[in-house]
């Protein structure tokens, strides 16, 4: 304990340092995710590309596609393009188009009862204005095909009327538009949206934010691992003379440096709270996710990142090769893991191995954190990593000590 | 107290470092070890502290082996590994409560050993910003604080000036005095002026050896 309370004393005398960087590091990265947000409100502004697949072979729905593409002024924001599903779902993970709607079978048949089969609708995108867009446009389609379908109801009325059927003709016309103004006034229900994001239903900026936070982790782990890293062994040797074995200075520094780690985060969780209750920081942001539930995921994922750079600590013989050492290495995980991009560029089989390497565990944990799903996998994941770390660290301590010398 | 050393071996991989090694000493007795660089003087002193297993041989102190009773070797013997085993960025009284609880630092400091070395001069001064002496005072100040009979000291004067060296001749002559037993590695012939007998660690045995002054010859013996 005394031990503990020492190293904790001797790594807090960098708190402050910590604190400079930290603000230093969240301040660029708000500059950064502001100036990207603000790419993405242009996006909005801009042309938006949406394939329409499944069942268009209808000739009410297709008329009313082209008069869309034709007449209709949305066409100034939107492209519509008629595709199969494959190759919409190909187009939209390479960016090609902005989101696909999928017209179930039956869908004019239905429609043409009163009756609703919804429309999927897939984007990478959760972005309110896009969706809202587009379910306008779909909405104008199924009015398109209801209004044709009413002229053909009023010309069946007429017709019967004109062949002296005239209580029957008003009767069925009037239960006919019962069901289509029901049909129309539920109109609402016609569609549900499906986001399958760029990872774990995340847009990309939700996706660069959560990258971007880990890759921030990581680095700012580095004034700490400086203080980790050992000229010489005479103090382990002398703990370890005094009953204080290599397992248990080992984990009395990893504790220390994770407390210091923590309240330098929380510090400027803190900050960053009091600076959005003065000046609306995360509306400026307009990142969109649960910034409490991301705080909370950030605690898992400093206690791993912690023990990755307390094992590299232990692992390098000097203050250079530790830093150098640990710095690339993370970053490469970073990179490898898609903290810095989308990972749908990679195979299937990368994209999956991503996800196991420490950092991926990390993204993934906080995504589905924020997301509200089940992260149980990449929690498990974090805390094998924190396992095999520290076992790395002890073992490296435990085998320094047994060379003898100095 | 008489302490009994006898056939300790030590390997590192195939390697033999330390084969057969036995001595005796006891109370008010200084022992040097002196041995080329790698010849296994250090890993004796690790064996002896607890920080590395011997693969054989026992260390009776008073008929009790300490090899097999780690609580009472922590109680008895005191170590100063080579190098620092100081905490640098903390004051020297930081590094001190590690080893003493409050009460027994005071006393200490308060005319007791720790005033002894000198260490109540610079009890607030960062580690990283004192000498080489003072950090040898410090870390003989750690190593002594269970009042240990035994006292293992790697090196305790390489690289110290010649004030520094007397100061901590000083302090050792007067544990010896108080019927303390010192065992004492080093590669420094004014450091043997201490030492009642001296060893010479060749291939992993230990070889009664007496230093008459004459640093040729001590030469050849350790070649």
């Amino acid at each position: 304990m005394r031990y503990f309370l020492l190293e904790w004393k001797r790594l807090s005398k960098i708190l402050v340092f910590l604190l400079l960087i930290a603000a230093l590091l969240v301040s660029i990265s708000l500059v950064v995710f502001q100036q990207l947000s603000d790419l993405t409100k242009n996006d909005r502004n801009a042309t938006f590309t949406i394939s329409v697949v499944g069942n268009t072979d209808s000739r009410l729905f297709s008329a009313g596609i082209a008069a869309l593409k034709t007449m209709d002024p949305s066409r100034y924001s939107i492209d519509l393009q008629l595709t199969d599903e494959e190759t919409a779902e190909a187009q939209l993970r390479r960016g090609q188009i902005s989101a696909y709607v999928v017209i179930p079978k039956g869908f004019s048949q239905a429609a043409d009862r009163g009756e609703l089969l919804p429309i999927a609708y897939y984007s990478t995108t959760s972005t309110i204005d896009i969706s809202a867009l587009v379910r306008e446009e779909m909405t104008k389609v199924i009015e398109a095909v209801v209004q044709q379908s009413q002229k053909g109801v009023f010309g069946g009325e007429r017709l019967v009327w004109e062949n002296g059927y005239k209580n029957l003709a008003v009767a069925k016309a009037n239960q006919l538009n019962l069901k289509y103004i029901n049909f129309i006034i539920g109109r609402t229900g016609m569609y549900k949206t499906k986001i399958t994001g760029v990872s774990y239903g995340m847009d990309l900026m939700q996706h660069l934010f959560i990258g971007v936070s880990i890759m921030l982790l990581c680095v700012l782990a580095i004034p700490l691992l400086c203080l980790l890293v050992r000229r010489d062994n005479s103090l382990v040797r002398l703990l370890s003379a005094n009953g204080i074995g290599p397992a248990r200075s080992a984990l009395c520094e990893y504790l220390a440096m994770l407390l210091v780690f923590l309240s330098a985060l929380f510090l400027v969780a803190a900050a960053c709270y009091g600076a959005n209750k003065l000046y609306g920081l995360a509306e400026l942001l307009d990142v969109g996710i649960d910034l409490a539930a991301y705080a909370r995921a950030l605690i898992p994922v400093s206690i791993m990142i912690c023990a990755f750079a307390f094992a590299a600590s232990e692992l390098s013989g000097n203050l250079l090769s530790a830093v150098t050492g640990y710095f690339f290495f993370s970053m490469g995980l970073c990179y490898i893991s898609g903290c810095m991009y989308p990972l749908y560029a990679l195979p299937k089989p990368l994209q999956d191995a991503a996800a196991f390497t420490p950092t991926g565990a990390a993204r993934a944990f906080v995504a589905l954190s924020v997301t509200g799903a089940d992260a149980l996998v990449p929690a498990l994941t974090l805390c094998l990593y924190v396992i095999l770390f520290l076992g790395v660290a002890v073992l490296a301590r435990k085998i320094k000590l047994s060379k003898g010398g100095a | 107290m008489q302490i009994a050393i006898s056939d300790i071996s030590k390997k590192y991989g195939r390697k033999t470092v330390l084969s057969g090694a036995s001595f005796t000493a006891q109370s008010s007795e200084c022992v040097g070890i002196l041995g080329v660089n790698g010849s296994g003087k250090s890993t004796l002193l690790s064996v002896l502290a607890g920080v590395l297993k011997p693969d054989g041989g026992t260390f009776l102190c008073d008929g009790t082996d300490l090899f097999r009773a780690p609580s009472v070797r922590s109680k008895t013997v005191g170590f100063v590994p080579q190098g620092t085993p100081l905490i640098e960025e903390l004051s020297a009284k930081d590094n001190l409560s590690l080893w003493y609880d409050r009460e027994s630092m005071q006393r200490e400091l308060d005319g007791g050993t720790l005033s002894l070395l000198g260490i109540d001069e610079f009890l607030n001064v960062r580690v990283s910003r004192m000498s080489g002496g003072m950090k040898k005072r410090l870390s003989i100040g750690c190593a002594i604080a269970k009042k240990p009979q035994l006292l293992l000291l790697d090196e305790p004067m390489s690289a110290l000036d010649l004030v520094c060296k007397q100061n901590i001749k000083d302090y050792l002559n007067a544990y010896k005095k108080d019927g303390g037993i010192l065992i004492l590695v080093t590669h420094d012939v004014l450091e043997l002026e201490l030492c009642d007998r001296c060893y010479l660690l060749k291939d992993g045995k230990l070889c009664p050896f007496t230093y008459s002054g004459d640093t040729e010859q001590l030469v050849k013996e350790l070649l």
